[in-house]
């Protein structure tokens, strides 16, 4: 009797919306139409019938991993009838955990965090199902979302023109400027009479004054370090310093639509040949090639007096010790290199397109993308990417923020209640425009302030290479070369930089890549960069 | 027949067969059992056709492996690692069991075995980050001391040359006590009544050591040794790992270091089965090369 | 003063040489000693140091900056208890079941009398070199219901090939084969032989046996990061490792532009403030099995039995 009763229920259901229904029930393969009979296009609940999703992942330690806790997590589910069972492991066993979940064929329902060719593998293969035509249907926000962004629906469609992951995206504008830059003591340089350094010359010139004299004033004129960072790092590395020789520390770059490998190029030597006449002064520390960013920071942070003269990072307050943050201020934009080049890269905005994927394990794709697409309304995501504590929201739509409380740090305040960079969410530049954001003080501007980006804007050059999705060859082919030519490459520029010689070996080195089969890794680049832009002027 | 020869004495002996045959189910649920996965890799492996539906491809990833840049010096590397660690790590994990065998007073026996079992459970990302701050030209401590006596601070880590020689010291400094452990163990075994005899006819400690207590434990080291040279193609490579960077890149890649990045893109389970057989295979051969040449020396050996 | 040992050649008068080769063992061994000690005593006091005053190479006889900070964030996570509980019952459970699969069959391949010894050698140590791999095993491992069980954990690492070599050589070495046909003749079977002479007999390295099993199932995590979905069962070192969020290694999300900067420098902060104390926490209880077990280590039992 009761099975009637339902049976009941469900068909006036079905017919209430029957015109709709006719037309998914074409797109959906299978997955058992008894449980998309309960499914509501739209308004709440998703589904009549709780459903519970299977998801893996990995989470921030600093949340935990008992996502049904979290405020946010509970606000996506609420009134949705949509429950999850989250299988999240520590961050560095995630990789390990995901290959044999997605080799064994042992499917959840849905996918956390996956690498790009993950993605585009599994979607050829059908483990994932494709989503272009749920994300028109069931995720306003998110269609919303892309209609306002299209390089992100650029970077998440796969070459064979399918959608099989939604990404996390903060799409604010400022972080199309470079985390790396330089910081420089400004209290060492008042003692030496100089001005903050704005060619490579005047740098240069800064360093040999710091080595020579006793900058710490603790009679030993040999224990400072003129200029540190960590070689080939993002963010630590020496990246800054190679827009004065009109190029970037990146594999690739794109100028003109051709697709260069920046590490054989004569910019490139050029600015390797810089960071050599350094070095053979003593002017960088050794330590550069070694170190870690643990021992960096405690380098740069640890003693009593700073001991350092310069070092790369995004900023100085975060990295030094509070007793001598504010000594460090950095030229911002960067210096004139000897012929007269000053430049920096228009970085691709923080983007990570392979976040979620719905397997074919799922039975409820449908409700499933309702529900995920919850994350993409602006201000859930606006919720998720800053913290549900630290806003405020105001009469006129704005969000005041609200500084952590004493016992939390800044981060962990931050990661509180969200599930943070493990799940997806699509921050606009719009939503940051409503966060009442603090005004730097003089003296005291970072990359995570306006005024930074709007100060390099003249300067920037938009070469980096686009996030694109490659094909299953394209990823072999990359994968065949990248690891021995990464390493090739790294290993000459470390010995060019301390020990010199590049001139003589320049050639040979050329000829050595060519070799190692240089023309067939940048094809690849190339081809993916055509196939991008052609599918973008579409 | 022979057959019916050996069947009567399995027949007669069926308690040993007994005593043995769980283990025998076990290997052959978690071990054998399993090894059909060993195709992949000749195939490339598709997760959603699984181990036996993936498509073929003969020897295309040793190919790839054997052409790659880096072949031979990843091999070289890695079987001097080995080798280094043969000559130092192996006998000296001996020599202290030994030592420590004579050892009379029983608390301090306890204490040096107790400590110096504990660097076990350090785990590599310390061990190496202890090395990074002992060993900092500007800061560590070995440095200071080269400078106090008026020598060249040296870069070590950022050495090519000093990466082995600290590889294998500060795997010596882990290892030794927990390696001493079976050798201890062995020891327990000598016949105290040799010793008797040995003192009566006037032999000294060290002549005991030598003629008595050695003797009496080489099986178990060369069992040890035909285990250790079946090894000599892998490294286990988070250490490895931890201790690279630009300028020593050169003595310190090793076959799974350089295996771990060219997989970091992909999942490569294919790529990295070939790999992994391959040291296996040359593994192997060692292994049987060692079991061999200890029977011809009549020694003990494993088959 | 030093008890006439086991070995009982104490009351024999020492030689000069063998003065000297005592005086020359004991520096020795305490040379050793220190040297070993030294990074094992920076390992407590970095646990209590702040990190970056132990990463600037200034924390050298005592802590730096003194701090319970690393201890607290660890023992306040609730689950480092329930971690602990359940890596004690898998260890346990992994020593019973080790112990009681390889002491038998270690003894049983030591013996000369079973047919087709070095065949089941040879299959035991091919094991060593080829193996299916993980995805097989998975495989295997579900078909047989065990996935999300405990016994996932510590049925298939119960039995590892190379301790059931070293159990096999220890028999082969410290049982003699008179011992053996003088049982034999006797009457006795070979149960009443295992169980009344060779277990009693073998000690030592049943002691060794048992730590090793249980050191490697008390280290382990990667069974129960492959096999368990349920948080509630994993064992402590899986959720040491969930605290730590290895800095070298994740530090690689930097470059895919999903971390912000001061989240990626505060994590490491983070987790340079908890390594020393970690290694502290996971390690103190298991080094604590290790002089239990020595006890097992003594001289001479066997004289006594072949005698008597």
């Amino acid at each position: 009797m009761r099975m009637r009763k339902r049976e009941l229920s469900s068909l006036a259901l079905v017919l209430s919306t029957a015109a709709l229904l006719a037309g998914c029930a074409g797109s959906g393969k299978s997955g058992g139409t008894a449980n998309e009979d309960d499914f509501h296009e739209s308004g709440l609940p998703i589904v009549d019938k709780p459903i519970t999703l299977r998801i893996a992942g990995t989470y921030d330690e600093r949340t935990g991993s008992n996502w049904n806790e979290l405020e946010t997590i509970k606000e996506l589910n609420k009134d949705t009838n949509v429950q999850e069972d989250w299988n999240l492991v520590p961050g560095t066993d995630w990789a390990n955990k995901r290959k044999i979940t997605l080799a064994s064929g042992d499917l959840p329902d849905v996918v956390l965090d996956l690498t790009n060719s993950e993605v585009v593998t599994g979607g050829a293969q059908g483990m994932f199902i494709p989503l272009e035509d749920l994300i028109a249907k069931y995720a306003p926000n998110l269609t919303a979302f892309l209609a306002k962004y299209p390089e992100v629906r650029q970077a998440i469609t796969a070459p064979d023109g399918h959608i099989y992951s939604l990404p996390l995206a903060n799409m604010s504008q400022y972080k199309h400027a470079d985390g790396n830059s330089l910081w420089i003591n400004k209290e060492w340089l008042k003692k030496i009479g100089m001005e903050m350094p704005t060619t490579t010359e005047d740098f240069k010139k800064m360093l040999e004054a710091f080595k020579a004299q006793d900058m710490d004033g603790d009679g030993n004129p040999n224990n400072e370090i003129p200029l540190t960072g960590i070689y080939g790092d993002s963010l630590y590395g020496l990246g800054y310093l190679f827009g004065s020789f009109n190029t970037m520390d990146n594999t690739f770059i794109v100028q003109d639509d051709k697709v260069q490998f920046v590490r054989s190029t004569p910019e490139y030597k050029n600015a390797i040949d810089y960071l050599h006449s350094l070095y053979a002064e003593g002017l960088i520390d050794p330590e550069t090639f070694t170190q870690n960013s643990s021992q960096l920071i405690a380098k740069i942070s640890s003693g009593k007096k700073a001991s350092v003269g310069a070092f790369f990072a995004w900023s100085a307050d975060q990295n030094t010790n509070a007793d001598y943050r504010w000594d460090y201020g950095s030229p911002i934009i960067p210096l004139k290199g000897p012929d007269g080049y000053q430049i920096t890269p228009r970085n691709n905005l923080q983007l990570s397109p392979a976040m979620f994927v719905i397997t074919k394990a799922d039975k409820h794709p449908k409700a499933t993308m309702r529900w995920v697409d919850r994350a993409y309304e602006p201000e859930l995501s606006l919720k998720l990417r800053e913290g549900p504590n630290r806003l405020k929201k105001m009469d006129d739509g704005t969000y005041d923020i609200i500084e952590n409380p004493k016992n939390y740090t800044a981060g962990e305040w931050k990661v509180k209640e969200t599930p943070y960079n493990s799940f997806v969410y699509g921050f606009s530049q719009e939503m940051r425009d409503k966060e009442r954001l603090p005004k730097p003080k003089p003296g005291q501007l970072d990359p995570d302030f306006d005024e930074w980006y709007q100060a390099l804007i003249p300067y920037m050059k938009s070469w980096v290479f686009p996030d694109i999705l490659f094909t299953n060859d394209q990823y072999k082919t990359i994968e065949q070369y990248q690891t021995d030519i990464q390493a090739y490459t790294d290993k000459m520029a470390a010995q060019w930089i301390t020990k010199g010689g590049i001139d003589k070996d320049w050639d040979g080195y050329v000829q050595t890549l060519n070799k190692m089969g240089l023309s067939d890794y940048i094809k690849v680049y190339q081809d993916g960069y055509d196939t991008n832009k052609k599918n973008l002027e579409k | 027949m022979k057959t019916s020869v050996a069947w009567k004495r399995i027949v007669r002996n069926w308690q040993v067969y007994v005593l043995l045959l769980p283990v025998l189910v076990h290997f052959a649920v978690f071990q054998y059992a399993p090894m059909y996965g060993l195709q992949i890799a000749f195939k490339d492996f598709i997760a959603i056709d699984g181990i036996w539906g993936s498509p073929w491809v003969g020897f295309e990833h040793f190919d790839r492996f054997f052409h790659s840049y880096q072949f031979w010096n990843t091999l070289k590397n890695t079987l001097l690692i080995n080798l280094y660690e043969l000559i130092f790590d192996f006998p000296i994990a001996i020599v202290f069991a030994l030592m420590l065998n004579q050892v009379t007073r029983l608390r301090f026996k306890k204490w040096v075995q107790t400590i110096t079992y504990a660097p076990h459970f350090i785990s590599a990302v310390v061990l190496v980050g202890m090395l990074f701050i002992f060993l900092s030209p500007r800061t560590g401590m070995i440095n200071n001391l080269i400078a106090l006596f008026g020598g060249e601070r040296i870069n070590f880590l950022g050495e090519a040359a000093w990466f082995k020689p600290i590889y294998v010291l500060s795997e010596v400094w882990q290892t030794t006590g927990w390696n001493a452990i079976i050798y201890l163990a062995a020891l327990t075994a000598v016949d105290p009544q040799h010793h008797e005899a040995a003192i009566v006819d006037g032999a000294s400690k060290l002549q005991r050591v030598r003629h008595i207590d050695l003797p009496s434990i080489m099986p178990v080291i060369m069992i040890l040794l035909i285990l250790k040279v079946g090894h000599f193609a892998s490294l286990g490579f988070q250490k490895v790992l931890l201790m690279q960077n630009t300028l020593n890149i050169d003595s310190s890649e090793v076959v799974q270091t350089y295996v771990y990045k060219t997989g970091l893109l992909g999942t490569q389970f294919s790529y990295s089965a070939a790999i992994g057989l391959f040291d296996n295979v040359i593994n192997f051969v060692l292994l049987i090369l060692m079991n061999q040449l200890a029977k011809r020396l009549k020694q003990q050996s494993l088959f | 003063m030093a008890k006439p040992e086991t070995t009982g050649h104490a009351k024999i008068p020492r030689s000069r040489a063998d003065k000297l080769f005592d005086i020359v063992n004991y520096t020795l061994l305490t040379v050793i000693l220190l040297i070993v000690l030294y990074p094992l005593y920076f390992v407590v006091i970095s646990s209590f140091s702040e990190p970056t005053a132990v990463n600037s190479g200034s924390v050298a006889l005592w802590p730096k900056g003194f701090t319970l900070e690393g201890y607290r964030i660890i023992l306040e996570n609730g689950d480092v208890w329930s971690g602990y509980a359940h890596t004690i019952l898998y260890t346990a459970l992994d020593v019973a079941l080790g112990l009681a699969l390889m002491i038998p069959a270690g003894y049983a391949l030591s013996r000369r009398d079973l047919v087709g010894r070095n065949w089941f050698m040879f299959g035991i140590v091919f094991t060593m070199f080829f193996s299916g791999g993980m995805i097989p095993t998975y495989m295997i491992v579900k078909d047989l219901h065990m996935v999300n069980t405990i016994w996932a954990l510590v049925v298939p690492s119960a039995v590892s090939a190379y301790h059931l070599i070293v159990v096999r050589t220890f028999f082969q070495t410290s049982i003699p084969e008179e011992m053996l046909e003088a049982a034999k003749m006797d009457g006795c079977s070979m149960f009443r032989f295992f169980f009344r002479m060779a277990v009693p007999l073998s000690a030592p390295i049943i002691a060794v046996m048992a730590l090793f099993n249980a050191v490697a199932q008390w280290n382990s995590y990667f069974p129960a990061l492959i096999y368990l979905q349920d948080g509630s069962l994993y064992p402590l070192q899986l959720i040491l490792r969930g605290i730590l969020i290895s800095s070298q290694l994740s530090a690689q999300g930097a470059d895919s532009g999903i971390a912000d900067p001061d989240s990626i420098v505060e994590s490491q902060r983070y987790a340079e403030l908890i390594k020393y104390a970690l290694i502290m926490v996971a390690s103190v209880p298991v080094l604590a099995l290790y002089p239990f077990l020595q006890r097992y280590f003594v001289k001479g039992i066997m004289i006594g039995s072949i005698k008597g």
